[in-house]
């Protein structure tokens, strides 16, 4: 009776331990890192492992940055010092998405225009421009002497009212052609971009693939998916169009760049652009420090990256001899281009 | 647009489903509940962010009990509202949740007299309708919580008397089994989703190898003023294990309300 007690007891506690086994094992957590730099590094380290599009397309080691910059981390060193390094390590992969945001800096890899020359003159727009220019939307716009319309982009950050651009083609509807000065734009809103471009188009157009992680691998990605451009609803222009192009060209203005291309009438002149074809997500450290990073990849459509930029059809740089005569050597090259039409 | 056409159905079934219970004359028993809560809750979920977000929740909860005269059925309907404003450990209110989760139940009523019992054995529907929105991130800013499962359940009523007063002390548990919800692919963007149509794997199973998940919920009535008022604990664990995302959303909750 007493065996049969005990083995009864054994079975119970033995019950009841797996039961509380799979309490525990069945709470779906996250590994948690301290909050010191040698935490926030391997938290940071593990994020862009986990996430990060683009290691084999760049050639990056991720395991051989980590042995490398884990010796530069010390528990005693200050938030701008860890900033620094943490910012170094990012930069190892070379790419303008992927920042590191705290309240006093941020980590960046600026190197994609920072290393080329600008190509571009706030004192060469604003003559062009001159004081009778209009404002839509934050774009500004005026005919030119020549008359062909000029149509200033610099930023994709807000949506674009359909309204706004009706109106704005409509008012360069004398026109012969259109430039669309996209130079120093930085990108935005991807729906932007395609708000814009779609009024190109008459008929829906491939314009590239893009693909998303379905794993923490490094080459768990999903299968490559069409990007198709539609026509936009309003106002479409059917005359020739150049895109201004140089190295600030980024993010959702390189995929701009990418979707003209697919237009009829288009052609692209300056230098190539900046690229940027990782669309980013975030994430976060113990710190709070926030971490952007590439995490869908986007290609042209002969399936090719163009993380590090689009080629224009056209090259051309600013002439030192130009800026000294105020001309804008791009501008005046996209001029003749139209002239010569 | 299985989604929106799912979301509608469950609209309609749960109008209907409140027509029929609004007419009491034909119930041995009409029972409704209103109760407030507020508690702490703790979240995470590593499509917005590897930390977990912990602070202040809110609830609100409506539930009907009904019961057909001669008959050992119960039917319930639960809408439950809860929302939160929480933070990380290195950024305070970076998270805004809101969700609204509603239960139909049917249960099978084992009555005792002595002492006065009422074992409630049953299941139910358990809808889920909600998202959750991070302030700090670019293309990955926010999250829907959308779900349907069916949930084994039991409540326990215990009925007594101090002195002249009827007290009586509830406690309701269901397990969500089986089900299905809404996730992302791993590193897909709502993007992707909605304005490109490239869905992939984006209805998961939800099962207890997914995240075991359980709704509690422990009150005590005590009749005041010709009132039944009602206070108690709310416990609701939610999680989800799907495209090598992980979610959980724990609720700890005290809540306070009427019967009626």
């Amino acid at each position: 009776m007493l065996v049969t007690d005990r083995l009864m007891n054994k079975r119970i506690n033995f019950t009841l331990l797996l039961l509380m086994v799979f309490a525990l094992s069945s709470c779906v957590m996250e590994s948690e890192f301290s909050d010191n730099p040698q935490g926030n590094f391997e938290a940071l380290w593990k994020i862009m492992d986990e996430h990060y599009c683009f290691f084999d397309e760049k050639g990056v080691d991720w395991n051989e940055v980590h042995t490398s910059y884990a010796k530069q981390i010390d528990a005693q060193m200050t938030e701008s010092q860890l900033l620094e390094v943490l910012g170094n390590m990012l930069a190892e992969v070379k790419d303008g998405h992927v920042n590191l945001f705290t309240s006093f800096d941020m980590g960046r890899y600026w190197g994609f225009h920072e290393h080329y020359p600008a190509n571009y003159s706030d004192t060469l727009i604003n003559r062009y421009l001159g004081t009778d220019y209009r404002i839509s939307n934050g774009y500004s716009y005026r005919i030119l002497d020549d008359n062909i319309g000029y149509f200033r982009c610099p930023s994709f950050t807000g949506p674009i009212g359909a309204g706004n651009l009706d109106n704005i083609l409509l008012f360069f509807q004398p026109c012969r052609a259109l430039i669309i000065d996209l130079r120093q734009n930085g990108g935005g809103l991807i729906s932007s971009a395609e708000e814009l471009a779609g009024r190109f188009t008459n008929e829906e157009v491939l314009v590239g693939y893009m693909k998303h992680k379905t794993g923490r691998g490094h080459n768990d990605f999903s299968e490559l998916r069409p990007q198709k451009l539609k026509p936009g609803s309003g106002v479409r222009w059917q005359k020739p169009v150049v895109v201004l192009t140089n190295r600030a060209v980024f993010s959702a203005a390189n995929e701009f760049v990418k979707y003209m291309r697919c237009c009829p009438n288009v052609t692209v002149i300056g230098d190539k652009t900046g690229g940027g074809a990782g669309l980013p997500f975030s994430s976060e450290l113990p710190s709070g420090w926030s971490v952007r990073f590439s995490a869908c990849p986007m290609y042209n459509t002969e399936k090719e990256s163009t993380e590090n930029g689009i080629e224009p059809d056209i090259r051309v740089s600013l002439t030192k001899d130009d800026f000294l005569k105020n001309r804008d050597t791009i501008i005046e090259k996209a001029r003749s281009f139209i002239n010569g039409l | 647009m299985r989604m929106l056409t799912m979301a509608l159905g469950l609209l309609v079934s749960i109008v209907a489903y409140s027509q029929v219970t609004t007419d009491s004359t034909r119930y041995q028993s009409l029972e409704r509940v209103r109760l407030f809560g507020i508690g702490h809750t703790d979240i995470l979920d590593t499509y917005l962010s590897q930390e977990k977000s912990t602070g202040t929740e809110l609830h609100y909860l409506s539930q009907t009990f009904s019961r057909h005269a001669d008959s050992k059925i119960t039917r319930e309907m639960t809408h439950h509202l809860f929302a939160s404003s929480t933070g990380t450990r290195g950024n305070n209110n970076s998270l805004l949740t809101a969700i609204y989760g509603f239960r139909l139940g049917c249960y099978y009523n084992l009555d005792f007299s002595s002492p006065s019992i009422n074992l409630m054995i049953g299941g139910l529907m358990d809808g889920t309708l909600g998202g959750a929105y991070n302030t700090r991130n670019s293309n990955n800013p926010a999250q829907a919580r959308i779900a349907l499962t069916i949930d084994p359940a039991a409540r326990l009523c215990w009925g007594f008397r101090i002195a002249r007063f009827p007290m009586k002390l509830n406690y309701a548990v269901s397990l969500p089994l089986i089900g299905a919800a809404f996730s992302p692919n791993y590193g897909q963007s709502y993007y992707e989703i909605f304005s490109k149509g490239n869905y992939d794997h984006n209805i998961v199973l939800v099962f207890p190898f997914s995240g075991p998940q359980l709704h509690q919920m422990l009150t005590f009535d005590f009749s005041l003023f010709k009132t039944t008022f009602s206070f108690g604990y709310l416990g609701d664990i939610r999680q989800l294990k799907a495209n090598s995302l992980k979610y959980h959303h724990y609720s700890n909750a005290v809540v306070f309300g009427w019967k009626f």
